[in-house]
């Protein structure tokens, strides 16, 4: 059915609240008063809608009933579109389409904070807690690789946790688990030093330098489990390997880290060119430029770094 | 209408069968696009792994990390080999802008997740413990599309489990089994591993909005 424009008489209603919702509507011309009550206060709420605006959009997208009732104070125009007619216009106002994205994510958030409010404690589980019950479920019922992966993710967030001691050590178990299981024909050759087999700085830079990031990158995280002290250059190396290996999001979000941890870092001006080159290559030019000034002015005068950043903010431009 | 997305590369990121895509609690502020392969979502209650979602290409998830940095409600699990958009609440934007077919998708999530939350909101606002408990399956029920038998019985057979209904009812695991085993000994259900029967879901209609009615009045 196409859009059709229906005149409303004063005092009619368009659609009552518990109507399934099928159509959207736009105002033309006239009043018309949305009805509803407060699911807080149990107030009774109205919400005028502006010529121009649209209104039962919620209920026909989600295909559930209204939860308002639309009232016809004036005689008034209203057009009623089908879901699909109304996806079309959509589909060529792209500036529309923000605008209710905003309108809706507000609304989602304001009712999502309303209910997180209403939830007991009991519910409200301990974030840390939580996440190690997470890895505790997979390493209980011997799924090692997803126990890895959930301790990991702990480790990072929770770096002195609670639980730290008990998860490097599942997560070394885990590793172990995972390898036997995972490569069963490579059995005689993690046999002879699997025991024992310890990562070191020295071990992860080998890998790196013949290019392998990948395992160079889990070497040095594995590595900080051997030796704590190391951390702060494993963690550098580390995510200069993801640097290598061309992952942008898990640059910024590793270095990020590191720096949130580390205020003070020695390598901070390093950290930041990472930073921006990452941004520079997802084509966020206006981070990549901030962070690579930044950098620029914490990085030591002549430093390959420090004259590859002055560059690119001149290429990067206004 | 087959989208175009090769320009959004440089967000792409794969996964590898079972790799943890992200995990319940850990804080989020990315959201996901599937592009190939397959993720399920899943939730641990316990010593139970529960599947709650299987999606496919072209479904999002995380994005209620878009809205504020909340942990994470679910894990996700690849499936099989799966490549994924990575969107943070700066590129979002960009992402809407070009591609009104996917705005478009969110807008329908959101509408459905305002309306999931509000329903949430009145189970959670029933104070009388057996209300909220059946408050939970007419919730349940919306969702289900029943058969011209069971409309007629009022009968209805929920493949969810003690755990499922303790979460969205928001109480105690104990209490919540309590009041389920007390509508059991009334027959007002029936209680199996895997599933629960309703024996009549108009009954609880009627004593859920009985209670409600109370409960207004009380206030006012």
């Amino acid at each position: 059915m196409p859009p059709k424009a229906i005149n409303y008489k004063a005092n009619s209603i368009v659609y009552f609240k518990g109507d399934s919702g099928e159509n959207v509507f736009i105002l033309q011309k006239g009043q018309v008063s949305l009805n509803y009550q407060d699911i807080q206060t149990n107030q009774d709420m109205h919400d005028f809608v502006q010529t121009g605006e649209f209104f039962g959009v919620k209920a026909a997208f989600g295909k559930y009933p209204h939860d308002e009732t639309a009232v016809v104070l004036v005689n008034s125009t209203v057009i009623q579109f089908s879901v699909e007619d109304f996806e079309q216009l959509l589909s060529t106002n792209n500036r529309v389409i923000m605008k209710m994205l905003k309108v809706f994510s507000n609304q989602l958030r304001r009712i999502h904070k309303q209910v997180q409010s209403l939830l007991s404690s009991e519910e409200q589980t301990n974030a840390e807690k939580g996440l190690f019950s997470v890895g505790e479920y997979y390493f209980n019922n011997k799924k090692y690789k997803q126990a890895a992966d959930a301790f990991n993710r702990y480790l990072t967030y929770y770096p002195n946790g609670q639980y730290e001691a008990e998860v490097r050590k599942k997560i070394e178990y885990a590793d172990m688990q995972k390898n036997i299981k995972s490569e069963p024909a490579m059995a005689p050759k993690t046999v002879e030093n699997k025991t024992v087999q310890k990562y070191t700085l020295e071990d992860a830079q080998k890998l790196c330098n013949s290019g392998n990031y990948t395992d160079a990158y889990n070497a040095y995280i594995k590595s900080i489990q051997y030796n704590p002290n190391i951390r702060l250059e494993a963690e550098f190396e580390a995510g200069i390997c993801l640097f290598k290996l061309e992952k942008p999001n898990d640059v910024i979000r590793h270095f990020t880290g590191i720096l949130k941890r580390n205020p003070a870092h020695s390598k901070m001006g390093e950290c930041l060119y990472y930073i921006g080159k990452s941004y520079l290559s997802i084509q966020d030019m206006e981070k990549s430029k901030g962070f690579l000034m930044k950098a620029i002015s914490l990085l030591s005068e002549g430093t390959p770094e420090q004259r590859d950043a002055q560059m690119l903010v001149s290429q990067i431009g206004e | 209408m087959a989208l175009d997305l090769s320009v959004f590369n440089r967000f792409a990121v794969t996964f590898k069968a079972g790799d943890i895509i992200f995990c319940e609690f850990e804080p989020g502020d990315s959201f996901y696009l599937i592009q190939s392969g397959k993720v399920k979502i899943v939730k641990i209650f316990g010593d139970i792994e529960k599947t709650i979602d299987i999606m496919h290409p072209g479904e999002f998830f995380g994005e209620m990390a878009l809205l504020e940095e909340a942990p994470r409600s679910a894990t996700i699990i690849a499936v099989e080999e799966t490549k994924l958009l990575e969107f943070n609440r700066e590129n979002f934007e960009i992402l809407m802008k070009g591609n009104p077919q996917i705005a478009l998708k969110l807008l329908k999530l959101f509408s459905k997740r305002i309306y999931d939350q509000k329903r949430r909101f009145q189970i959670l606002t029933l104070e009388d413990q057996h209300a909220k408990v059946a408050d939970v399956f007419l919730m349940l029920s919306e969702g289900q599309t029943a058969s011209e038998e069971e409309e007629e019985s009022g009968n209805r057979t929920f493949f969810n489990t003690i755990e499922d209904i303790t979460h969205w009812a928001g109480m105690s695991p104990a209490k919540c089994r309590a009041v389920l085993e007390h509508f059991a000994s009334q027959r007002r259900v029936e209680i199996f591993d895997d599933k629960i029967i309703v024996k009549n879901i108009n009954d609880f209609k009627r004593m859920v909005s009985s209670r409600r009615k109370n409960q207004e009045k009380n206030e006012n």
